[in-house]
């Protein structure tokens, strides 16, 4: 009789919980913090050529995509630049780092896809300082896949100083957003 | 509980920085242009007058500027610059460069040049025809102008015949200018 007791306190001790349990929700946060960023694809070459008149300026252009966000705030903001990183070679050539003094100047003209916006003149590449090719307000989004579209259109001084050949300059692109 | 408030200050510095820091991204590509042999030529005045002065019967004379661009190769390169009288002197019964009236009423002049391009002038007189080219100046190898162009002048001499009927005459000279 004892033992059947016991047993049956076990049951008991067993079903009574059941018999009144309740689910109780668990919950957990995911977070993420989302900043400003930007990426930009390589442009492939630019191969410059003479075409029309004689000594007419060399021209050619790059395609480029750019990837970005910027911050919401008032401070938000991006831009693309670009600096000649190796100047023409090999030598007799053109030449960004002398064109100050030459006039033999290696110039651009840059035509971004919206939310991006162009300088308002021509810009003067350097060996020395990057310059502006498309500038971004606060709050600007490219498309996932990225801004397609996005041109610059250079132009080289044609020099009868240059001797003839093949020359190449080494550009360095900059994106940057905050 | 020590542990976990450790991981989550570890997770704050990381992702804190990446909240509010300026993200760059950068690439490099080339530009390339190829510089070949070129040339170009402008002449300064667009016509030339011949006019007599001095005395009766001297000679016509008249001066022709050019300026020119050019750059030679540095292997093998030259260049030229040549005239030709494409269109003889018209109306007829005056000077003519093809069928002069007379032998030896000959159209002719000297050249000068100078520049960076250090040209080397014709060397002696030359006399225009309507059927060749003729020398102006020559370029060598690896020889290129001033950027606004170097300079030449074609100093002009047409016989003065008596038995050109008065009037005025007008003939037409092309000059070539040629690199490699």
């Amino acid at each position: 009789m004892t033992k059947k007791l016991v047993l049956l306190a076990t049951l008991a001790a067993l079903l009574v919980p059941c018999a009144f349990a309740q689910s109780t929700p668990v919950t957990s946060n995911v977070n993420v913090t989302v900043a400003a960023e930007a990426g930009l694809t390589v442009p492939t070459d630019a191969n410059l050529t003479s075409t029309g008149t004689l000594f007419a300026n060399y021209t050619g252009s790059n395609t480029f995509t750019y990837y970005i966000r910027t911050s919401s705030g008032s401070s938000g903001n991006g831009n693309i630049q670009l600096k000649v990183s190796t100047d023409f070679s090999p030598a007799n050539g053109p030449s960004v780092a002398s064109s100050g003094t030459t006039g033999d100047t290696l110039t651009y003209v840059s035509a971004p896809t919206s939310p991006a916006t162009a300088p308002s003149t021509a810009q003067t590449a350097s060996t020395s300082a990057a310059t502006t090719v498309a500038l971004f307000g606060s709050n600007a989004h490219s498309a996932k896949g990225g801004n397609s579209g996005n041109t610059v259109n250079w132009t080289l001084v044609n020099d009868p100083q240059y001797f003839t050949g093949s020359y190449a300059a080494v550009i360095t692109w900059t994106i940057s957003a905050a | 509980m020590r542990k976990f408030s450790l991981m989550l200050i570890l997770v704050t510095m990381v992702l804190s920085p990446a909240a509010f820091a300026q993200a760059t991204a950068t690439g490099t590509t080339a530009i390339t242009v190829t510089i070949g042999a070129e040339a170009t030529i402008s002449i300064t005045n667009g016509s030339t007058p011949l006019t007599e002065t001095g005395t009766s019967f001297t000679n016509f004379t008249g001066l022709t500027n050019f300026t020119y661009q050019v750059r030679t190769s540095q292997a093998s390169g030259s260049g030229s610059v040549t005239l030709k009288v494409t269109s003889d002197f018209s109306p007829a019964n005056g000077p003519s460069v093809a069928t002069p009236p007379t032998a030896g009423d000959t159209l002719t002049y000297t050249c000068t040049g100078s520049g960076g391009s250090s040209p080397t002038p014709c060397s002696s007189a030359q006399t225009a025809s309507t059927i060749s080219s003729t020398p102006v100046l020559t370029l060598a190898t690896d020889k290129h102008s001033t950027s606004p162009g170097d300079s030449g002048a074609v100093n002009w001499t047409l016989v003065n015949d008596p038995k050109y009927k008065t009037g005025s005459y007008t003939s037409t000279v092309t000059f070539t200018i040629s690199a490699t």
